[in-house]
């Protein structure tokens, strides 16, 4: 809500195969002001882990490493332990849902996101 | 892409599940089918990936044009500022009545000049009486022969008094002159000045400051109409929000098509190549809607910008033709109004050094008013010995009697001369003093004005300049907006080639569920585990409903956004 | 609609005139760090217009006089908390218990004393989101060091937030950005008529010892020596001098080489204390490793 003078940068990174979904949450959350790390699949993301670590957003079906597994891995992760982990999907079914959330997400988005609403779940999520 | 005949497809059949070949017997076809749509997604997205990329530039580019406008509005509302002092510096230029004063001294100056002059040219006839009265004196005193010392005293001091009056008269003659003329010339100089300064300084500038808070009412409106354009600038780079969620449509559809090969190559899907027609018609529709969508969105920044382009250049326009018109009628009237104020101050610096100089020239003329001031004592003196000397002669001396008297009145005349002297030059000596301080301030004041304005007028040209050079880069920063996305809603929508594949897709796919026995339940229901958006699961639904002719229950959806 | 109705201000007094805004924006920005461009009028406006109700005042403009006219700390902390948005939800600034967790933990552990118990502070902990994160994080961390102990002190001045951080009893909203694991692992749902509310659990609650503090007191009454302080989003209410003083005072009751974190939107630099930045918005007090 209000800005800040020392405004320090916090780092999200996003996760998705789909380069075009990766420019519009880099656009979105450029926008609101936050510098953004992108990755093509869970491994990728293990593999660039920036630090300090903000926020994570991630889709589901990605080829190599999916978002479910991903998501465990960072909880398992002492640096990311605790990054709050927002699943951005194609996916809606209660099913899945359950099943990121048991893998210790923190929010879902469902495709498509306007820019706006990706900032507010994030501020939200960020405090 | 290779154009299919139909009789590459006639063979297409579809089989039955215990085949367990998935739903095509020709997996050939099938990979056909696969591959096709598979490179059409990957070439779209790259049209999608250029657009997305041009559509970060065009926000960088609005909210830089925003930022412009923005600058533009506080550049104006700062130049407010010195425009107001600039108004005050020319109201004060406009005033006169500070000359007055001086115009009163310079005046009061000329008429004492006057006098003295006059005074001095008086002494004339006395120095001839005097040299009258120093022959009758002589005359006198010699017909007394050696019986009155006094006598041959009365008389050398009348001719050394005579002397000493001619010479002062001649001396200060000079100097009287010179202060008459310069004192002449000053008056003249300082009315034209005056005229100078009425008829054209005072409606000059204050034509000017009509000009100058003209110019500053306009830029008040300029700066608030910036504002309103950054304002809508920034409305615009918001508004690509719905280009955003458009964008994404190509993941959603890729994704959609992905789950229709999935179900397609899996065993159990034979019997359902109805549904996966139909959901390859859905993903065909949502791809086209994103197309335009994202069209329509670009388009719509498009109009725009070009709507703001426009009011920004109309106001620019206005702006030119307005009252005040031609740019450079403000900085010509604040450069003229500061060369005359720049003259009027040379002039002040000059009256008061010619002030000065009369200054010392009065004091020569002083010295002979003492010495005149002098003679008329001594010649006092000397009509009172005459007169004593009379007395004592009695009756002989009738004829010294009348020079006695001659000498009293020269004497009063003398004195009558010296008094009015002394009282004019002392009020030339102070009106000149009085000038030497008054045009001294006044030709500070003058420069100091002379100082504001020019620094007022290049301040404002200032503003003016970066106010043009703003709106010009402003300009061509919206003009390259629309030329880009002119050239991205162009480069934009030639996806028919993808369109046209996923209805190919389509299309075989129904071909091959006309002579699909087999759809069952039970195959819909496997095909149900793959279907997993909200989208797919409603097409499912919708088909398995005009299938089976009774309500089929969808999964639960949650909202668009949920938190755990 | 009813605001207005109740209020005593007049229609056309809600907006605050340009010079005043400007006043209270320049005050913002210098004394808070918080930019105030001309665009935050509205939400200043509607944020201050309920405590210009509150104390009966007929504008915005006499409030910005009252503001400036009778300055004191009361009225310096109603101002802020109109103009900022102080969320207490549990897990606020989350990059913080990853560095704990990540870097500061493990490094305890590694050059601990036997018997040592990681002590934290969390300095200003209001209704009690932050020693309960902290206790958390720090019991997860224990479950997989069966050395590692800890212990939490929680200081608030205000005894009323005290009470309710005592309690642990939050709505479910606050707890959300708490991983679920955690959630289900320490906290208690509320039955009946309570169900939208948790309970921090008695064995997590026994971590943590609540104490009333107030940070402009000459002597904290502190004898402990912390291993981390947990100091964030409260020196904005403090002036600058102050916040030197305050740190300084704290700095004596943190280990050398102890952590220091403050809100993200805080900054120490340009203040006179033994610590350096670490990380944005991480420090650590001079000695020690």
């Amino acid at each position: 809500m209000v800005e800040k003078v020392i405004s320090m940068k916090r780092t999200i990174l996003t996760v998705d195969d789909s380069a075009t979904v990766r420019q519009m949450v880099a656009y979105a959350l450029k926008s609101a002001g936050y510098d953004v790390v992108e990755a093509k699949n869970g491994e990728d993301a293990l593999g660039r882990l920036p630090s300090p670590l903000s926020l994570v957003i991630t889709d589901l079906n990605m080829p190599v490493m999916n978002g479910i597994g991903l998501i465990k891995a960072l909880r398992a992760h002492p640096d990311a332990r605790y990054v709050p982990i927002v699943v951005l999907t194609t996916e809606s079914e209660a099913a899945k849902k359950q099943e990121a959330r048991a893998a210790g997400a923190t929010a879902w988005i469902v495709k498509p996101f306007r820019p706006e609403q990706l900032t507010a779940v994030v501020q939200k999520v960020l405090g | 892409m290779p154009v299919r005949t139909e009789s590459r497809w006639r063979w297409l059949r579809p089989r039955a599940a215990s085949d367990g070949g998935g739903a095509f017997g020709a997996g050939e076809t099938f990979s056909e089918i696969r591959r096709e749509l598979t490179q059409a997604m990957a070439s779209t997205e790259e049209g999608f990936l250029e657009a997305g990329g041009r559509l970060l530039d065009l926000r960088k580019a609005i909210d830089g044009a925003a930022d412009g406008a923005d600058s533009l509005a506080g550049l104006l509302s700062e130049g407010a500022g010195s425009l107001s002092a600039l108004d005050q510096a020319l109201l004060e230029a406009a005033g006169v009545s500070a000359y007055d004063e001086i115009s009163r001294l310079v005046g009061d100056l000329h008429g004492r000049a006057h006098a003295i002059h006059g005074a001095i040219q008086n002494i004339e006839p006395i120095v001839r009486t005097f040299a009258v009265l120093a022959v009758m004196t002589r005359v006198e005193s010699a017909r007394f022969g050696g019986g009155s010392a006094a006598f041959a005293g009365l008389a050398d001091s009348v001719r050394e008094l005579s002397g000493q009056i001619a010479a002062s008269a001649g001396a200060s003659g000079a100097s009287a002159k010179a202060l008459l003329d310069s004192a002449a010339h000053l008056a003249r100089r300082f009315k034209r000045l005056a005229a100078q300064r009425e008829q054209s300084l005072g409606p000059l500038s204050r034509a000017t400051g009509g000009q100058v808070r003209r110019r500053s009412a306009e830029q008040a409106r300029v700066s608030e109409a910036s504002d309103r354009i950054a304002a809508r600038f920034r409305d615009i780079s918001a508004s690509a929000g719905d280009i955003v969620a458009a964008m994404q449509g190509h993941d959603i559809v890729r994704q959609q098509i992905e789950h229709v090969l999935e179900v397609l190559e899996g065993a159990t899907a034979a019997g359902t190549t109805q549904l996966e027609a139909a959901q390859l018609d859905h993903s065909r529709v949502t791809f086209e809607r994103s197309v335009t969508e994202i069209r329509a969105g670009l388009e719509k920044i498009e109009t725009e910008a070009g709507q703001v382009a426009e009011e920004s250049d109309r106001l620019f326009n206005e702006r030119q033709e307005g009252p005040d018109a031609g740019p450079s009628q403000l900085e010509s009237g604040l450069e003229t109004v500061a060369a005359i104020l720049g003259e009027h101050a040379a002039a002040d610096r000059e009256l008061a050094q010619v002030a000065q100089g009369l200054l010392n020239r009065l004091s020569g003329i002083s010295g002979a008013v003492a010495s005149v001031q002098s003679i008329g004592i001594e010649m006092r003196r000397n009509a009172l010995n005459a007169a004593v000397q009379v007395a004592q002669l009695g009756s002989q001396g009738q004829a010294l009697e009348t020079i006695a008297a001659a000498i009293q009145a020269l004497a009063h005349d003398v004195e009558q001369l010296s008094a009015k002297l002394d009282s004019e030059s002392a009020g030339a000596s102070q009106a000149l003093s009085d000038l030497v301080d008054r045009a001294g301030e006044q030709s500070a004041r003058s420069e100091e004005r002379f100082e504001r304005l020019r620094d007022g007028a290049r301040r404002a040209a200032g503003v003016r300049r970066s106010a043009e050079s703003v709106h010009g880069e402003t300009k061509a920063a919206i003009a390259a907006i629309r030329a880009d996305l002119r050239e991205t809603i162009e480069a934009f929508g030639t996806h028919q080639a993808c369109l046209a594949a996923i209805r190919r897709a389509g299309d075989v796919l129904r071909t091959a569920a006309a002579g699909d026995t087999n759809a069952g339940r039970d195959a819909w229901e496997a095909a149900r585990s793959l279907y997993t958006m909200r989208s797919e699961r409603l097409v499912h639904k919708a088909m398995a409903e005009r299938e089976s002719g009774v309500a089929v229950e969808a999964a639960p959806d949650g909202d668009n956004v949920e938190f755990f | 609609m009813t605001a207005r109705r109740e209020s005593v201000i007049e229609p056309g007094q809600t907006d605050l005139s340009p010079q005043a805004f400007e006043r209270l924006a320049q005050y913002i920005t210098k004394e808070l760090g918080i930019k105030m461009p001309e665009g935050k009028l509205p939400m200043v406006q509607s944020r201050l217009l309920r405590r210009v109700r509150e104390l009966g005042l007929p504008s915005l403009d006499h409030y910005a006089a009252y503001f400036f006219d009778s300055p004191n700390q009361d009225e310096r902390e109603h101002f802020i908390n109109s103009v900022t948005t102080n969320k207490t939800d549990f897990f606020r600034e989350p990059e913080h218990f990853a560095f704990l967790c990540g870097t500061v933990l493990p490094e305890f552990s590694a050059g601990r004393a036997a018997g040592r118990r990681f002590q934290v502070w969390s300095a200003g902990c209001s209704s009690g989101e932050e020693p309960y994160t902290l206790a958390m994080v720090l019991a997860e961390y224990a479950a997989g060091d069966a050395a590692f102990d800890f212990a939490i002190l929680a200081t608030d001045v205000s005894t009323r937030v005290l009470k309710v951080a005592h309690e642990g009893v939050y709505d479910q909203a606050k707890v959300l950005p708490a991983p679920l694991e955690l959630r289900r692992k320490y906290l208690l749902r509320g039955r009946g008529e309570n169900e939208s509310l948790v309970r921090v659990s008695p064995r997590l609650r026994a971590k943590v010892s609540f104490h009333s503090l107030n940070f402009m007191a000459d002597s904290f009454g502190i004898r402990d020596a912390f291993d981390a302080v947990f100091f964030r989003n409260v020196m904005i209410y403090f002036e600058r001098s102050t916040q030197e003083q305050v740190i300084n005072r704290m700095a004596k009751h943190m280990a050398p080489g102890a952590y220091l974190f403050v809100g993200h939107a805080e900054s120490l630099a340009g203040l006179d204390i033994p610590f350096r930045p670490v990380r944005t918005s991480v420090y650590r007090k001079a000695g020690g490793v």
